[in-house]
């Protein structure tokens, strides 16, 4: 057997890393980094705002009228209007007649890569009698009769092109677009918009995460607070919470979220935090039974009996040491149910479409796979949930060797 | 002829895996109880006096557990054909443990019964104590009446006891009432696992007599294991004093009050020392902390302990710390396994 | 014992606890419709306490004793009577003065050795964190060390720093409990029941470990105990207790047969006179 004298235990923050990555920091601390990076993500990426106005300029592909819109009319008419007008990209002169609007079939393709060929033959309803291009870089350009844009771009940059179709002196249909010209390696390939996948993956993940958060804040954070007070002081706090998690479980959850909906005008941390205000009731009640359980134990009492304050024994002694697995593990759970919401709704149209997310990717790929088009779309959609569960998976593993007594 | 042991256990070796290594927690015991007479077994925590018992009944938990040896209850062998799956190979102890348990049930609860130290574990919590009654005598018809045999138990209520619920009984009167309703079983022996630890004085004397009682009405054989050689020695007729795994001492319970102090084994004579000390209400000894209650390695394990060892000439200390002494007959009716005393 | 002017360390007068056991619905406040069950756990109970003296309080399980020891330590509020600390009323002081005042110096070893330590945090972490709380000034060695030091008073080595409660033997657990007591240097130990659950061999060093400690730094000491044996073997005075109430009050140099202590209550004769049973063997050789 070893003996471990004073002065070998002394250097203590040596042994306790040492200690720490041998139990398993290296998932713990894989999974920690991989969420935050995963979190922010989009707040950090270069072409972050990019892909926005990308999605602005796909908008009448990525979304036929469908049930979507329609569930989006009934909760909010006033919105379903406003996404007739925004998914107009085509224009004549700002005055906005949707009935009678030639439109673009499709609009260009907003990515070009440095030294390869970019080509865009734009089809549109109506006779044009000249085509013109402004603002383009250089060395693109556009043959005035058939308004095919060709060319080689050379350097990296953002363009804003405006694409002009003469019909007749007094009608010009224009489509504006920014081109993105990069050179970077892509590791996944593109969508047949010629989007990064792997970016467009990190970016809807991001987008799926950060709101995860706030629900997690509002669901566990405020849950324990509520339930260890109500488990630790008993009498009318407890009953309070008694009522209340019973009054919102006899709710639905999806009818909190569609009310959520339709009062906020799809607003996403409206909807995010309600979806907090779901989790909470089950954490706070988890917390309490915890608290309950161990408040009695004799250790509580012996805490108070050296001098601990009752502050000091809540937190530290019993939530802390004694609930922290089922903390972690509801924070996991709570961010997984997040994001799930957030893909089934941005899926079904209820989260602001206009924005690049899960959702949004995976029926825009089901939309293109079921029409025989390329795979891109749903690659990117499938890889940002793999990234989420690996991510997820770390992140408890780590927790669980960490926590886990040695025996 | 003589007659045959109701209870025989010869070279029983138990082991367990530990993430320190293996324990051996039964090493090469061997005891025998005849019908109708009482054993107690003496030994500290951890010296392995439940285990004995434990493992030839299939109760000790983790693997592999027994791994050698004889134990006969009656005609039963209870360990017949172990070595065919644990042994050297040592490859299917879930197996033997299926085949022991299968051998065990018609034995365990009816001819030999087990009496705890907490007597509410075996009671179920939902049962009246003459519910418990109830299900015993529909098993085991008998002539004789819950309440007159909680009667003989010393209880003065044996209505209340009988419609109680176990939470409603203090520790001492479950453990009786349990002795109870074991006695309606009418066990043939009964293995009393230290069954007044926990107990206070007054409870302890009680459930005692009870288990004296017990023992006289119905001729019952008993093992009592205790850590406290006092109780153990006003109860049996013979004393198996168990240490780290080993029988140290088998004597019987009248030499133990004549045999003088230097003819024990020196673990038992400071066993028997501070039962005197204690009774006679003799001051502690303040530096008797100092010594370390360690076992040893190798050879005898109580070396590092032992009170006689330094007295013993320097070739017998050597032989102290390296092999481990064997059992040898000290007078008629008594053996011992020291090196000190084996002369 | 001597009387002098300075007051005892501990003194006790008509310690009572009742704990009330009665159901009420909530309507109870407007209503005094519901049947009150209230328990006597302890009646009138007063005794005092010298400095350096050790005082058993022995009884049955259920005749107060824990009670009295719980109320000592402020983990139960007393329902009447006074706790004179050095001559100040506990009762009187405030939570925090009582954080400040009272709980270093009246310190309590548990009955249960399992459930003192937080089952998730190493011996280390627990002990450190309790004598975090009442950080001695005097001494500059860090939190680690002290604690090293006061496990190897105990008996324990340095290696149980990294244990968890669950890695330790009955024994080692109340040596712990032990180790955790005299952390803060108290002027007055209760220890509840420290031998119960130990075997003969271990009760005798955990006592005497107690008996060397007491002796060295010279605290008060109360023993509570169902074992007659065993508080005669170390107090100076003995309390026995019956249904809450103290049914005799004895010196320990009162001696008679065989150096056993004489008693005059029939209650302690028949303790006595269960404790002789088990030793019957004794009594015979």
């Amino acid at each position: 057997m070893q003996t471990i004298t004073a002065t070998t235990v002394q250097p203590a923050h040596a042994a306790r890393t040492e200690r720490w990555w041998r139990r398993g920091g290296a998932p713990l601390w894989m999974g920690v980094t991989l969420l935050c990076a995963l979190s922010s993500v989009h707040l950090s990426l270069p072409a972050a705002d990019s892909s926005e106005n990308r999605s602005e300029n796909r908008q009448d592909f990525a979304l036929e009228p469908s049930h979507s819109s329609l569930l989006r009319s009934w909760l909010s008419p006033r919105s379903g209007t406003d996404y007739v007008c925004v998914a107009f990209v085509g224009s004549i002169d700002g005055d906005c007649a949707p009935t009678s609007t030639p439109r673009f079939a499709a609009p260009m393709r907003p990515i070009a890569r440095v030294g390869e060929g970019y080509r865009y033959a734009p089809s549109l309803t109506g006779r044009v009698v000249e085509w013109r291009m402004d603002g383009q870089p250089t060395t693109l350009s556009v043959h005035s009769a058939t308004g095919v844009v060709t060319g080689t771009p050379t350097q990296t940059g953002r363009f804003e092109i405006t694409l002009s179709a003469v019909q007749s002196p007094d009608s010009i249909v224009q489509q504006r677009i920014t081109l993105y010209v990069d050179d970077r390696t892509l590791w996944f390939g593109a969508d047949r918009f010629g989007d990064d996948i792997l970016r467009n993956a990190l970016v809807a993940v991001s987008r799926a995460l950060l709101p995860a958060w706030l629900t997690v804040c509002v669901g566990v954070v405020g849950g324990t607070l509520i339930g260890a007070f109500a488990g630790f002081y008993g009498g009318a706090a407890r009953r309070l919470l008694l009522v209340g998690v019973s009054a919102l479980q006899s709710v639905p959850g999806l009818l909190l979220v569609f009310i959520a909906a339709s009062a906020s005008d799809l607003d996403r941390w409206v909807m995010t935090t309600v979806v907090g205000l779901i989790l909470a009731p089950e954490v706070a009640l988890g917390v309490m039974q915890r608290v309950e359980s161990f408040r009695s134990r004799e250790f509580v009492d012996a805490a108070r009996e050296i001098g601990m304050p009752d502050r000091a024994i809540l937190w530290h002694e019993i939530v802390w040491l004694n609930g922290r697995d089922f903390l972690v593990q509801r924070v996991a759970n709570g961010l997984v149910f997040a994001t799930i919401m957030d893909i089934t709704l941005s899926y079904v149209g209820l989260l602001d479409s206009n924005t690049l997310s899960v959702g949004t990717m995976l029926r825009s790929g089901r939309a293109t796979l079921v029409g025989g088009g390329s795979s891109g779309e749903a690659v990117a959609a499938v890889l940002g949930i793999l990234m989420l569960v690996s991510t997820f998976m770390l992140l408890s593993r780590g927790v669980r060797a960490l926590w886990a007594r040695p025996r | 002829m003589m007659p045959q042991p109701l209870l025989s256990i010869a070279g029983l070796t138990t082991w367990f895996e530990s993430p320190q290594g293996t324990v051996r927690a039964v090493d090469d015991v061997s005891l025998t109880l005849d019908a109708g007479h009482t054993l107690g077994v003496v030994g500290e925590s951890g010296s392995g006096k439940t285990q004995t018992f434990f493992s030839i009944l299939g109760l000790s938990s983790g693997a592999p557990g027994v791994v050698a040896g004889r134990a006969r209850f009656g005609t039963v062998d209870l360990l017949d054909g172990l070595e065919r799956f644990v042994g050297p190979r040592g490859k299917d102890v879930h197996a033997w443990n299926r085949v022991h348990q299968q051998r065990l049930a018609p034995i365990l609860g009816a001819d030999a019964a087990l009496l705890f130290q907490d007597p509410k574990r075996s009671l179920i919590p939902y049962w009246t104590i003459g519910r418990h009654f109830t299900d015993v005598l529909r098993r085991r018809p008998t002539e004789q009446r819950p309440a007159d045999l909680l009667d003989s138990l010393g209880f003065r209520d044996a209505t209340r006891i009988l419609a109680a619920y176990p939470h409603q009984l203090s520790g001492g009167e479950a453990q009786r009432a349990l002795l109870g309703i074991t006695m309606a079983m009418q066990p043939r022996l009964l293995i009393a696992d230290e069954p007044t630890t926990g107990l206070d004085t007054i409870n302890q004397a009680r459930v005692l007599e009870a288990l004296r009682q017990a023992h006289d009405g119905q001729q019952l054989a008993m093992v009592l294991i205790s850590h406290d050689l006092a109780v153990v020695d006003c109860m049996v007729d013979d004393i198996v004093v168990m240490f780290a795994g080993r029988v140290v001492e088998r004597i019987s319970a009248s030499q133990l009050r004549t045999v003088p102090d230097s003819q024990l084994h020196p673990y038992t004579r400071a066993l028997r020392a501070s039962q005197r000390t204690r009774a006679a209400g003799h001051p502690i000894s303040t530096e008797a902390y100092k010594t370390p209650l360690t076992r040893a390695p190798k050879g005898c394990a109580y070396h590092l302990r032992c009170a006689l060892r330094p007295l013993l000439p320097v070739s017998t200390q050597q032989q102290c710390a390296t092999e481990a002494p064997p059992e040898h007959i000290a007078s008629p009716g008594r053996s011992q396994a020291c090196w000190g005393q084996h002369v | 014992m001597s009387v002098t002017a300075a007051p005892p360390l501990l003194e006790v007068r008509g310690l009572s606890k009742r704990y009330d056991a009665t159901r009420r619905p909530f309507w109870s406040r407007w209503s005094a419709s519901s049947a009150e069950t209230t328990v006597q756990a302890v009646e009138d109970v007063s005794f005092t306490l010298q400095r350096g003296e050790v005082l058993g309080i022995v009884g049955e399980s259920g005749s107060g004793k824990t009670t009295v020891a719980r109320m000592l330590a402020r983990l139960v509020a007393p329902t009447a009577g006074t706790i004179l600390l050095d001559g100040r009323d506990v009762g009187a002081m405030s939570p925090s003065d009582v954080r400040t005042h009272v709980r270093s110096q009246v310190r309590l070893i548990f009955q249960d050795p399992d459930a003192v330590l937080n089952p998730m945090s190493t011996i280390g972490e627990s002990l450190i964190r309790a004598s975090a709380l009442h950080a001695r000034v005097d001494s500059d060695a860090s939190p680690l060390e002290q604690v090293i030091e006061q496990l190897e008073r105990v008996g324990l080595s340095a290696q149980y720093v990294h244990k968890y409660p669950d890695e330790l033997s009955g024994g080692e657990k109340r040596r712990i409990g032990i180790c955790r007591a005299l952390a803060t240097n108290p002027s007055m130990i209760v220890a509840d029941e420290p031998l119960s659950g130990l075997d003969v061999m271990l009760q005798e060093h955990v006592l005497s470990l107690l008996c060397a400690e007491q002796a060295r730094r010279h605290f008060g000491l109360i023993l509570v105990s169902h074992d007659l044996d065993r508080v005669q073997q170390v107090c100076d005075r003995i309390l026995v207790m019956y249904g809450g109430r103290v049914v005799e009050q004895v010196a320990a140099d009162r001696r008679g047969a065989r150096g056993r202590v004489v008693y005059t209550h029939p209650y302690s004769q028949a303790l006595e006179a269960a404790r002789l049973e088990v030793n019957r063997g004794e009594a015979a050789a």
